[in-house]
């Protein structure tokens, strides 16, 4: 009895596994049917609209290799507004975090793979307050 | 002239071979080179690797509570362990297999277990040199000894760090991994080289007193009844106190102050006094073994709360790398005259490596408090602030330096 209550999360994993390795659309944003009683998944962007930012390199305007995304930061509503990248140092010594607002962030394709961007310059980057997990300062792009 | 010195009279051993001097500088030189890309590069890679900060902190933070539970034991094992050369082949092994599993299958319970195979193996490695250097040379000639290998080891640091940086930066981190796990053949090579029989497995624990009755090791509690190296674990984790957290925050500083060469400026504040390590060390060496080990352990203790107080008054990038030399001074001596003041301290005992187990905790402990201290003063008071913080900690350090630590060099040496 006790036994069976212990497998039963093991055994939902199990089946998600299950499911994701016999549906090609599970997890994607295909809109085919997953599993048959399923709700359909409701197709809303293309896949080669999105892209996955944890650990990508980003960089500015003028200069390359700035720095690489580590986290996101979401409001209440659960829409993101900050993105925080890491940067500088050297073999991992003396890097630096800072949050920077997530509408100054974007993906630019130069060719084969689509790059991040962030619309600050480097100096306004370096000189940013130190994101702190505990209470985040967030960079603002400047309008001008 | 106490009973343990008749008895290695007695047994005079002939001088190590020139093969395996040799074999020991490139061992440590390749021992450098593999611990490298280890430290916090590791959290570098994971982030490529799109983990999450959560994750890759519970790696770390496991890694270190392991690392201090890990290096008593360690020595213990060292000093157990009838041949040091088979221990050190071992560990080598260890981490090269944790580079490889790193680098191939950077999931967590793979990472988990390299890194807890990594610190199970650095704590054996550790004592397992200084056990090597010990046996293969004598108490007699050991502090020189000690001062060459910390040349090599301050030579494979700077090449290493160069190297592994460059690649991790034009290659990719996974690359880093992959050349550590490479680089653990040629330090296995090199431990090859140094013979068999040229390192006395007695010696290399520090000796067996002869007048001891059983003719065994001695117990652990007549090894922490001695002073001096109760006060030297204590010195040794203000030290680590005061150190720890200095590099990363000049390397954050730089990085904020400089611009265009803030890389550049980082790569300058580690291996600048690497370099200073590989060319006073040997003089080091010779030194203890002339002027006794206080007077240069004091200075050793002494330069970091100088470096620690001029990091606090200085805001240029380029003094901030002059003022990273005086480290290498630290370096130096803490490299050197560690491990001879517990030969000294720990001779005819049998337990060399245990007590280097007990320093390595003492180091661990302070390092990570270290951290944590110096990150609470930079958040709330700045990086000024934190810097004479670590210095107030070198400071106390050398104060109970001077006041405590006993000269261990003994009288007819």
């Amino acid at each position: 009895m006790r036994n069976s209550r212990r497998l039963a999360p093991v055994l939902v994993l199990f089946l998600i596994g299950e499911i994701a390795a016999v549906s090609p659309s599970f997890g994607q944003t295909r809109g085919e049917p997953a599993v048959q009683g399923a709700e359909p998944l409701t197709p809303f962007l293309k896949r080669n609209q999105l892209e996955s930012v944890l650990g990508r390199e980003v960089r500015t305007r003028a200069e390359k290799d700035v720095g690489r995304i580590i986290d996101l930061l979401a409001d209440r509503h659960g829409r993101v507004q900050a993105a925080v990248i890491e940067f500088g140092g050297f073999l991992g010594i003396g890097t630096r975090k800072i949050a920077v607002e997530w509408s100054a962030v974007s993906f630019e394709s130069d060719g084969k793979q689509p790059v991040l961007i962030v619309d600050l310059t480097r100096d306004q980057l370096r000189a940013a307050p130190e994101y702190k997990g505990s209470e985040p300062a967030v960079v603002r792009r400047a309008f001008d | 002239m106490r009973d343990w010195e008749a008895k290695q009279e007695a047994h005079p051993t002939k001088a190590p071979s020139r093969a395996s001097q040799r074999g020991l500088d490139w061992f440590t030189f390749f021992v450098a080179d593999i611990q490298t890309g280890f430290g916090p590069f590791l959290s570098v890679y994971l982030t490529t690797q799109k983990w999450t900060q959560v994750d890759i902190g519970l790696v770390l933070s496991l890694g270190s509570i392991a690392s201090l539970l890990g290096q008593v034991p360690g020595g213990w094992l060292v000093d157990w362990a009838r041949s040091k050369q088979r221990a050190a082949a071992f560990a080598i092994i260890g981490i090269g297999v944790s580079a490889f599993l790193i680098a191939v299958a950077p999931i967590f319970a793979t990472i988990v277990a390299a890194k807890l195979l990594h610190v199970a193996s650095s704590s054996v490695l550790g004592p397992a040199v200084a056990a090597i250097t010990l046996g293969l040379v004598g108490h007699a000639a050991v502090g020189p000894r000690l001062g060459r290998n910390a040349r090599f080891a301050a030579i494979g640091n700077g090449l290493a760090a160069g190297v592994m940086g460059a690649c991790g930066y034009f290659v990719s981190a996974q690359a880093v991994f992959l050349v550590t796990a490479v680089l653990a053949i040629p330090a296995l090579l090199a431990l090859s080289r140094i013979r068999a029989v040229d390192v006395d497995p007695v010696r290399a624990d520090g000796g067996i007193d002869a007048c001891a009755a059983s003719q065994r090791a001695a117990g652990i509690g007549r090894l922490l009844r001695s002073r001096a190296l109760c006060v030297l674990a204590a010195c040794v984790l203000l030290f680590h106190l005061a150190n720890a957290a200095m590099l990363p925050l000049v390397g954050s500083d730089v990085t904020m102050r400089s611009s265009q060469w803030a890389t550049a400026l980082v790569a300058a504040c580690i291996i600048a006094p690497q370099l200073v390590v590989a060319s006073i060390s040997p003089a080091v060496g010779r030194l203890a073994q002339s002027w006794g080990r206080r007077p240069l352990l004091l200075m050793g203790f002494a330069a970091l709360p100088l470096r620690g107080a001029l990091l606090a008054c200085t805001n240029d990038p380029y003094m901030i790398v002059a003022v990273q030399a005086l480290d290498g001074i630290s370096g130096a001596v803490l490299g050197v005259l560690v491990p001879l003041a517990l030969a000294d301290v720990t001779r005819g005992t049998g337990r060399f490596n245990l007590a280097q187990g007990i320093v390595g905790c003492a180091t661990g402990i302070g390092a990570t408090l270290s951290t944590i201290g110096a990150g609470y003063l930079a958040d709330h008071f700045g990086t000024a602030t934190a810097f004479a913080g670590l210095a107030a900690a070198a400071a106390f350090a050398f104060v109970l330096l001077l006041g405590m630590m006993p000269e261990t060099k003994p009288a007819d040496a």
